[in-house]
């Protein structure tokens, strides 16, 4: 698959560049540096799931695509599905008992009463989400949390390995400008904010991050958050407990992480669940944002966006490259979300069941001591 | 569809059940201490025995950590007492490879599995339980704590000295190296 995309980028290049260098009076289709819009980083940049999302079951995934909305119906629980178990502020649940390993954030995103009861609107986007795993989380929350899932870019726990190496970095490496590092569990980003140009700092970053951090220029970021994130310098540093030892391990960089997760990438970026990339000219592509020259690594689909070339002639064989970079781009999209589905036939089915069947032999093949050893024990306390 | 098998907790004694029956045992109950043990035992020995590879060991790595743990019992500043006695059971092993100089470099691939004593005739276990002796110290390690211990790569993680990215890197290569093993 990673062929097929490889060639799409190469096609969908050779189709555009001469497009974009040729139209170079207008303004490109993102832009970089200086031009960064403002961002919010608490609004959540991951595009929710069209309605094919795993949390909802198919048919009610059509109708929900399909129809206008059920006036009688509120609206906070047409966007998402409501839970069935009993915990009413699932935020507070994991950040005592510890949030999933497959979760990647989870953001309140409204709250609502309704006949007296307070319902709460839940964004949380999964790493590898697959309809089981939605439905676990639906059995702990409450019937008044109402739940839409998304597909996130990094798992939480792997966000707080870079956030140790970057508050590290910023007390240790002071030229480097890092004014403040900001780990957000309602958006799956790392926010670092720097005294300088960001497109450098992704230059010299973005591959050995992964593409998790995003960096944004002091002018540019937004102030006055409560528990922002790390200061360097700042004796009431939010996080006390990195430790020179944990920042200088391993760095876990893109490379390592698609091992961990075979399934839900390409190069860094992942493909949205129910993306329908037909005759979209923006393709999730590999590579860092910098060498793209994005404003962000990862923000929704990251590609280069086609030039409208209406008004322009241009030979006919680009068009055939771009429509054909179009098409083998959507044949890996579809051969990739058919990996996501749950039940699917197929190799990520496959590979899925294989590391099951594996665990659940390991499972099976607990050892037991010796049955004196407990009273081997015994003697040697009551000694 | 496939049902997921996953390291589960449920059938695994709670943190927070355990701190009680910590507690109840430091007033000297027995009765709590071999919940404990009926609980536990067989997790830490099978990390014990994935570590030191060899069944004699891994019981006195085992006795040591009970041994211990009834002795000297985690206080109540300790949140999670199932990392902490897995850690103890980690340390311990580590301490009585070292002693025996089994291994000159712990941190070295090893295959023990020619050392390896497998009593189980059940085809299932000789296959993993082999395959699993195919695989370095730390790889065996961190599947054992994950699958029959339940953790988490953060608490592995802790437990073990590592960085949690290592130890999903390694988990990830654990599973390959046995899929190759295994034929799966």
């Amino acid at each position: 698959m990673k062929k097929y995309l490889t060639l799409a980028f190469i096609l969908l290049s050779a189709a555009v560049l001469p497009v974009h260098s040729a139209s170079a009076a207008q303004p490109s289709a993102v832009s970089f540096a200086e031009d960064i819009p403002e961002r919010d980083p608490m609004e959540h940049t991951q595009p929710a799931l069209n309605e094919s999302a795993p949390a909802a079951s198919e048919s009610s995934a059509t109708e929900e695509s399909s129809s206008l909305p059920d006036l009688d119906t509120p609206m906070i629980f047409q966007s998402g599905e409501r839970g069935r178990g009993d915990v009413e502020d699932i935020i507070a649940y994991w950040e005592e008992n510890g949030y999933p390993e497959n979760l990647s954030f989870i953001a309140e995103t409204r709250s609502e009463m309704i006949d007296g009861v307070v319902y709460t609107n839940y964004d949380i986007g999964l790493v590898l989400a697959t309809e089981e795993k939605c439905e676990e989380i639906l059995d702990i929350a409450a019937n008044n949390c109402v739940i839409r899932f998304t597909t996130g870019t990094t798992a939480l726990w792997e966000r707080e390995c870079h956030f140790e190496k970057l508050c590290y970095l910023s007390v240790q490496e002071k030229d480097l400008g890092f004014l403040e590092v900001r780990l957000y569990k309602n958006s799956d980003m790392i926010e670092v904010v720097v005294s300088g140009s960001e497109k450098t700092y992704y230059e010299h970053f973005s591959k050995q991050f992964g593409g998790v951090v995003v960096f944004v220029n002091e002018r540019n970021a937004v102030t006055g958050i409560d528990n922002a994130g790390f200061v360097p310098g700042n004796s009431e540093n939010k996080v006390a407990d990195y430790t020179e030892k944990t920042a200088n391990a391993e760095i876990f960089h893109a490379a390592s992480f698609l091992a961990v997760y075979p399934n839900g990438w390409i190069g860094d970026s992942p493909i949205e669940l129910g993306a329908d990339l037909d005759g979209v000219n923006t393709i999730g592509i590999g590579g860092s944002g910098a060498d793209l020259g994005l404003a962000s690594p990862f923000e929704g689909t990251i590609g280069i966006a086609a030039e409208p070339s209406a008004e322009k002639s241009v030979p006919i064989w680009l068009f055939v490259a771009g429509a054909a970079a179009v098409i083998l781009a959507a044949i890996a999209a579809v051969t990739l979300r058919m990996r996501f589905k749950a039940g699917a036939d197929g190799t990520a089915a496959a590979h899925g069941s294989a590391e099951n069947k594996i665990i659940a032999a390991i499972k099976s093949a607990e050892e037991h001591p010796d049955p004196r050893l407990l009273e081997k024990i015994k003697d040697n306390i009551t000694k | 569809m496939n049902s997921t098998v996953k390291p589960d907790r449920a059938d695994i004694l709670s943190d927070k059940r355990l701190a009680e029956l910590i507690g109840e045992m430091r007033g000297g109950s027995m009765k709590a201490f071999d919940e404990i043990y009926s609980a536990l035992s067989k997790p830490v020995y099978t990390v014990a025995l994935r570590i030191a590879g060899e069944r004699t060991l891994a019981e006195d790595i085992t006795q040591d950590v009970f041994v211990k743990l009834y002795g000297s019992p985690p206080d109540d500043s300790v949140k999670k007492p199932r990392a902490y006695i897995f850690a103890m059971a980690h340390n311990a092993a580590i301490n009585y490879l070292k002693k025996l100089s089994q291994f000159e470099d712990i941190e070295s691939a090893e295959d023990i599995s020619d050392n390896y004593s497998l009593q189980s005739a059940a085809e299932n276990r000789l296959d993993i339980a082999a395959a699993l002796a195919k695989l370095p110290r730390a790889e065996r390690e961190i599947v054992a704590l994950h699958v029959n211990g339940g953790f988490k790569f953060r608490e592995i993680a802790q437990i073990m000295g590592i960085p949690a990215g290592t130890a999903a890197w390694r988990w990830s290569k654990a599973i390959k190296t046995l899929r190759q093993i295994l034929g799966e």
